[in-house]
């Protein structure tokens, strides 16, 4: 069963076609969204999110149409977000900061406490749950992003660049908790990382031009890349530009992009 | 491994002791190392023994961390896993109220019906004696949840509300100017207006993006920030207007009504053309009406005619009844465009 | 030495414990933690000087334990908790260590979130075997400090090469050099004290 399916889905940028009829179904585990700058990568993302509105097509979250109002909030409850720009109040602390995106996702006020340490935990951030946020690096500020997104247990979780700004032993931490979260929930992730993709996704998406180049597991594109020969240090990263370039091929009206 | 069949060893009470004193030597430590890994009975004895040392308050403060962080309940797909009865060494409600203090977001009364009252979280684990943090003074407590409810608050606006408290003030009692009241009561209006316009959307909130995709932040966020707005220039501007003489001015609260009904119609035209300009309208709407017939009159007569064009617009029943009208009004509009405010506004 | 215990008294406790905890257990959690904290804190601290990193390394290892008890198969708990707690602290050296200076970038692991287990040659296994009576120590105690510590961090500690090297701030290769050099000695050391048919070097 799908918990996210978008059918025909059209995504205008200012005078640019973002997503241009895009059909996709995604069920549980961690899928990585790849594709190059101006894909439509965090086009897609906000449209999952709720947050931008398609120009048009339908798009389901958990089984229900977001269209309607009713049905909104209550996909909302079940929706875990972090943007690719992410802004927080410097003056919260940790604490504070993901308890008020708790209460904004209607967390019952009960378990909002026990839900934030739970959640801070889970970034590796319990020591600091009472620090300013203004007062952590880059990568911590980061990790706050990522535990107000799974702060309610989500269903549907998408993470826009969750990995920009966290070193590289940081990374291998936050792939084992997408691992863990892919287990019960859907994840979706976009990312630069080839690495990120291959440890942690079941599933990957390549996007270019607002359309699918790619759909297959991360095994199966580093098989391409193995077999076609692309540019590239990392398997997967070969299959990724044997992907787009055969996605480029036929005509050559994306390949300006 | 295959030496785990030789289990005639184990470690002594005087190894034991000094290897949790610190000062056993290289590889007898390693001995009772290795072993500990595999007997839990050594095992127990040793931690007991590190517990009798000066870590012993470490591991205390630790322990209460690692049971403060265990998963949700909610999380756990059997929450009702067999459990020794009486075995739990705390109930959860032996959790001190201070212990888990209301977040300033989530204390936040306005707008917001009651939680669903859940059944008591009686699975939330709990440490025996979570060491409590202090409790926030309760002042601080209201100024942060001022800060959250509002960004407003803790922007240019607060300064400009007081500032026009404050020069009102000084225009009457210390220039002796006679219009102060006037004056207060022509701007009045327009600050809870200019607050909301500064409390939500995109320009205004650097979490909005996060919270354009929750339930809550919608119409609910945006109320809520209204109401922040309106709790801290109420009294605000009120007080200042009682403050200073009448001299022919209408009554210091008879802004309250125009105020509200142009808040709650700048949030309902918000979402058609934004909140910026929707304050705009309304606030500049407002001006326009006060100011102009004074804009063309000859200097001496300025205050006479503030006054006067003041009284017009807010003394007197049937102007406050239609004020109160034009409140309801807006009110009504924005429960029918409640759905707009499901997506960002417009910038 | 006496035997003070039965022996399996505990661990067949701590696999229950541990499925309790797994199941988000407080109790359970708070007992496990009773039996095994205080050794662990104790070994922490033999390897690494600073008590908040210490500290930070403990808690560390067991809020993993409440999301990783259910992962948790046959391995004896305390094995099983120290190599999470010294993983953990090969970690928060390297960070430190980055911290410290701004440093030359670190080579990525080949498979992320996966520690290659420590190849352990069989003069190892002859220490590890030799550790619990005790032999050793003598033989050890012959060998120079930097050699014990590098002998520690593979032998006992079961820590690979490389995180060996960031566990004592020295390059992979002195690890491995020095590691060899153990090695010999120790041998060499053990057939002086029992001439066995298995050292052949002497």
């Amino acid at each position: 069963m799908s918990s996210l399916r978008v059918t025909g889905l059209r995504v205008r940028h200012r005078k640019t076609l973002a997503l241009d009829s895009l059909d996709l179904a995604l069920g549980t585990g961690v899928h990585g969204l790849l594709g190059p700058n101006g894909a439509g990568k965090t086009s897609l993302i906000r449209v999952l999110a709720t947050v931008a509105r398609p120009d048009s097509g339908r798009v389901e979250l958990l089984g229900d149409d977001i269209a309607g109002h009713r049905a909104l909030a209550g996909v909302r409850r079940r929706l875990g977000y972090l943007p690719q720009e992410f802004g927080y109040y410097p003056g919260f602390t940790v604490r504070e900061f993901v308890a008020y995106v708790a209460w904004l996702k209607e967390v019952p006020a009960a378990r909002v406490p026990a839900a934030v340490e739970r959640a801070v935990a889970r970034v590796g951030l319990a020591d600091r749950v009472d620090a300013k946020v203004r007062t952590l690096s880059g990568g911590m500020v980061r990790r706050v992003g990522i535990a107000q997104a799974i702060v309610n247990d989500p269903d549907v979780l998408l993470l826009d660049e969750p990995t920009a700004g966290l070193d590289p032993e940081q990374r291998v931490e936050f792939r084992e908790l997408l691992r863990e979260l892919g287990t019960s929930s859907t994840v979706v992730v976009s990312t630069h990382l080839v690495e990120d993709v291959a440890a942690a996704c079941t599933e990957v998406t390549l996007l270019d031009g607002g359309r699918i180049a790619y759909r297959g597991t991360p095994e199966a594109l580093s098989l391409l890349g193995e077999r076609a020969g692309g540019p590239g240090d990392h398997p997967i990263e070969r299959g990724y530009t044997a992907a787009l370039r055969a996605h480029r091929a036929p005509g050559a009206r994306e390949a300006v992009r | 491994m295959t030496r785990r069949e030789r289990r005639h060893w184990h470690v002594s009470d005087d190894l034991v002791t000094r290897y949790a004193a610190g000062d056993l030597p290289e590889p007898d430590a390693w001995s009772l190392e290795k072993h500990v890994e595999d007997c839990a009975g050594c095992a127990s004895r040793v931690s007991a023994a590190v517990r009798g040392t000066a870590a012993g308050a470490v591991l205390a403060r630790v322990r209460a961390a690692v049971l403060e962080s265990a998963p949700a309940p909610a999380v756990s797909p059997a929450p009702t896993a067999p459990r020794a009865p009486g075995a739990s060494p705390a109930p959860a409600a032996s959790r001190g109220p201070a212990a888990s203090p209301a977040p300033a977001g989530s204390g936040a009364p306005a707008g917001r019906p009651a939680p669903a009252p859940t059944p008591a979280p009686t699975r939330a684990p709990a440490p025996p004696a979570p060491p409590a943090p202090a409790a926030r003074p309760a002042l601080s407590r209201l100024a942060r949840l001022l800060w959250a409810a509002g960004p407003a608050v803790r922007g240019a606006w607060l300064p400009a509300v007081l500032v026009v408290a404050a020069a009102a003030l000084s225009l009457s009692y210390l220039a002796g100017f006679a219009g102060a009241r006037a004056l207060l009561l022509a701007v009045a209006p327009v600050m809870p207006v200019a607050g909301v316009a500064l409390s939500y959307g995109p320009h205004a909130d650097p979490l909005h993006e996060v919270a354009a995709a929750t339930p809550g932040g919608g119409l609910r966020l945006a109320l809520t920030r209204t109401v922040a707005v309106l709790a801290v220039c109420v009294p605000l501007l009120t007080l200042a207007g009682l403050l200073l003489p009448a001299s022919g001015a209408p009554a210091a609260a008879a802004w309250l009504l125009p105020g509200l009904a142009l808040a709650l119609a700048s949030m309902a035209l918000a979402s058609f053309v934004g909140c910026r300009v929707a304050a705009g309208v309304t606030g500049g709407g407002w001006l326009c009406a006060v100011l102009a017939p004074v804009a063309v009159a000859p200097g001496a007569a300025v205050t006479a005619r503030l006054s006067e064009q003041l009284s017009r617009c807010l003394d007197g029943t049937a102007t406050q009844a239609a004020w109160a009208a034009a409140a309801v009004l807006s009110a009504a509009l924005l429960a029918l465009r409640r759905p707009a405010y499901d997506r960002p506004l417009r910038p | 030495m006496g035997g003070q215990r039965e022996t399996d008294d505990g661990s067949g406790a701590d696999a229950a414990l541990l499925r309790a905890v797994a199941q988000g257990d407080a109790a359970a959690m708070a007992e496990l933690y009773d039996r095994h904290a205080g050794w662990l804190h104790a070994r922490l601290s033999r390897r690494c000087a600073d008590p908040e990193l210490v500290r930070e390394v403990l808690q560390d290892t067991f809020v993993t334990v409440w999301r990783s008890a259910a992962g948790h198969r046959g391995k004896e708990a305390g094995g099983w908790l120290w190599t999470i707690a010294a993983r953990r602290l090969v970690d928060a050296r390297r960070a430190q260590e980055r911290v410290a200076r701004v440093a030359e970038p670190l080579p990525e692991p080949e498979s992320p979130g996966r520690y290659e287990s420590a190849a352990a040659p069989s003069a190892e296994d002859r220490v590890l075997a030799g550790l619990e009576y005790g032999d050793v120590g003598t033989a050890l105690d012959r060998i120079s400090p930097e050699l014990r510590e590098v002998l520690r961090a593979t032998v006992v500690d079961g820590l690979s090469t490389r995180e060996a090297a960031r566990l004592l701030g020295i390059p992979e290769g002195t690890v491995k050099s020095r590691a060899r050099r153990a090695r010999a000695e120790l041998r060499e050391a053990l057939d002086r004290l029992h001439p066995s048919p298995l050292g052949g070097t002497a």
